[in-house]
């Protein structure tokens, strides 16, 4: 019994002590990224079934993609990129146009995000000028499709505004040093790591990149900021409100999120 | 008999052998074709009545009917409420760690698996029959696994697949210390889970992802398969037939899978190219472990070998017939593949009978 009591510690111990210090480690050293994100990038959990039960916090991080340069705004998130055979290759997938073996594997990948920089403003304009088009089409021809049309648009307009979020994607890589020394000097880039798929669609022979999820998507709010959020409730995805809270975090060399601080947003 | 000299199983199979001898005896005399003289008898009954009580009182072992049916009873309950305590825990702690500090959430992880893990070894040496050292070692280990993916949540640590390889060692290690197959289960699980993702990961997948290619677990199968070969597993009742059975149920549902679905292959041949070769090494494969089986009086392996060569046989059998045959000549045809299965094996059965008789 002697015996498998110390292997048996000895896997206790070292595994909690191999994790801490990897978080320790993830910590030491100056931020990879430090952003001040708010409810707009940060969702607070949902309060229904099993998750009633949990009495712990994770915000959950929300990020977007552009609308493409010459396209119209479009008001939903699209997790589909457009990319090139080459650009696929270079990001260190297989082959994907075998008409006959399209199954190709999720790989992790390095992922550049800009918050609340040019992207944005650009969508915002995008979303001017659409509800500028719904306007002058309302008014030229006033009947009940193109006044919910403009109403749609405007509501979009004033999303864009207030409520979406202000964190983009802007591209990825297979290195990190790649999208580091690109954007270098920037503070308002992010980077990490999330999970990715291609496809290839073979009516129109084009490639594409699904963006299924960051690697680490929630972010745990320890008991000390607790109280700040403890009276808020998930915000309903169609409600235009501001944000109620802003969260300081920092990401450190693994590339792993932490708060730092967190303040209540006065109206 | 103070000390343990053989494994629980052992003193079972004793048990077993001195009723079954008994049994023997009485027809032997009623058939008037042996007669022991009573003081001989007598003899015989006193020694064997010492020796139940020892084993009883040493390995705890099943010595009427009603007590077997009893123990099996205990073993539903107590795996019942090892399941129970394990979610009970998750639950528990899921409810109130958002009221404590995140040193104290590192410190209540830390040490819930470690006392437990120390529990389940002092009741393990303590008990006879080791039910609750069970109970506590499947509670240690979900504790374990607890504290990782909370740590995981608490700190924003990106998942990682080496969980799976400490997992799987502390699951092998409680299963030994405290005799459990249902932890070895767990081990087998986890340690092949590990490799797999591992051999997906070498072959450019995220390793959450490596069910996507069910090739991924040939290699953890074979060693699990070959791993009792290696290691003497007497002292630990069941613990070979479990590694076998696993190893095989891991061989043959990927070669099932890939019969039917050959585009999510490594192999870059045609999708039908790749079907009918997992076709044909499933039906190769599961004859030959049958053979094995039967070779090695290994039950277990003939029977594992037997549901999946009917599976084999049955999923071919629908992709040729269902959609033109009418229902009930598939049916039928069903029920003459399984008749022409039943008179194979009662051959086989005949074979091995004489064979027995005539050693």
């Amino acid at each position: 019994m002697k015996k498998y009591l110390l292997i048996g510690l000895t896997i206790l111990i070292g595994t909690n002590l191999a994790a801490l210090g990897g978080v320790a480690y993830n910590r030491i050293g100056q931020a990879t990224a430090q952003l001040t994100l708010t409810e707009r990038e940060l969702s607070l959990p949902y309060n229904s079934g099993a998750q009633k039960e949990n009495s712990g916090i994770s915000l959950s991080i929300n990020w977007r993609t552009p609308t493409g340069k010459n396209d119209t705004y479009y008001p939903y998130n699209s997790r589909d990129i457009k990319l090139t055979k080459d650009e696929l290759l270079t990001l260190g997938f297989a082959q994907t146009d075998n008409k006959d073996n399209y199954w190709i594997e999720s790989r992790e990948l390095y992922w550049a995000f800009e918050f609340d920089g040019a992207l944005h403003k650009a969508e915002i304009k995008k979303a001017k000028v659409k509800y500028q088009a719904a306007l002058a089409t309302y008014e030229e021809q006033p009947n009940e499709t193109n006044s919910s049309k403009k109403t749609e648009s405007n509501e979009s307009l004033e999303k864009e505004i207030k409520s979406n979020s202000r964190l983009f994607f802007i591209e990825a890589s297979a290195e990190y040093e790649s999208l580091a020394n690109k954007f270098s000097g920037q503070q308002n880039i992010l980077i990490v790591k999330g999970l990715a798929k291609p496809y290839y669609n073979n009516n129109d022979k084009t490639f594409s990149l699904l963006l299924k999820h960051l690697s680490v998507r929630n972010i745990m709010v320890p008991l000390e900021f607790a109280e700040v959020m403890s009276n808020f409730k998930r915000v309903n995805r169609r409600d235009i409100t501001q944000p109620r809270y802003a969260v300081d975090i920092s990401w450190g060399s693994r590339l792993e999120p932490w708060i730092t601080n967190i303040n209540k947003i006065e109206e | 008999m103070e000390e343990k000299q053989f494994s629980q199983a052992d003193a079972q199979y004793r048990v077993d052998q001195i009723h079954a001898f008994q049994q023997e005896m009485v027809e032997l005399e009623n058939d008037g074709v042996l007669a022991i003289p009573p003081d001989q008898t007598s003899k015989v009954q006193g020694y064997h009545s010492q020796l139940l009580q020892k084993l009883s009182a040493t390995y705890d072992v099943d010595t009427s009917t009603q007590s077997k049916q009893l123990t099996l009873g205990m073993k539903i309950a107590s795996l019942f409420g090892a399941l129970a305590m394990a979610i009970s825990i998750f639950f528990l702690f899921y409810q109130f760690w958002g009221y404590i500090s995140t040193p104290i959430q590192v410190g209540i992880l830390i040490t819930a698996p470690i006392s437990l893990f120390l529990l389940s070894l002092h009741l393990a040496q303590k008990e006879k029959s080791s039910y609750f050292s069970k109970i506590a070692a499947l509670v240690s280990l979900s504790c374990f696994v607890l504290n990782l993916s909370m740590l995981g949540q608490i700190f924003n640590i990106t998942p990682s697949p080496n969980a799976f390889a400490v997992w799987a060692a502390f699951a092998f290690l409680l299963a030994y210390a405290c005799n459990a197959r249902l932890l070895l289960f767990f081990g087998i699980v986890s340690v092949s889970s590990f490799i797999a993702m591992k051999i997906g990961t070498w072959s450019g997948m995220y390793w959450i992802s490596f069910g996507e290619r069910p090739e991924n677990f040939f290699i953890p199968s074979l060693l699990v398969f070959i791993l009792p070969q290696l290691v003497n597993h007497k002292r630990f009742a069941g613990f070979e037939v479990t590694y076998r059975v696993m190893a095989m149920i891991m061989i043959f549902l990927p070669i099932l899978i890939l019969s039917n679905w050959g585009k999510i292959s490594y192999l870059s041949w045609y999708s039908n190219t790749i079907e009918g070769f997992y076709q044909l090494i499933g039906f190769v494969l599961s004859a030959s472990v049958i053979w094995l089986g039967i070779k090695r009086r290994w039950g277990e392996v003939t029977n594992t070998g037997n549901v999946f060569f009917i599976l084999f046989l049955y999923t071919k059998f629908f992709d040729w017939w269902w959609d033109w045959m009418p229902k009930y000549i598939f049916f039928f045809v069903l029920g003459l593949a399984a008749l022409l299965a039943l008179m194979v094996f009662k051959r086989i059965r005949l074979s091995n009978l004489s064979e027995g008789v005539a050693s």
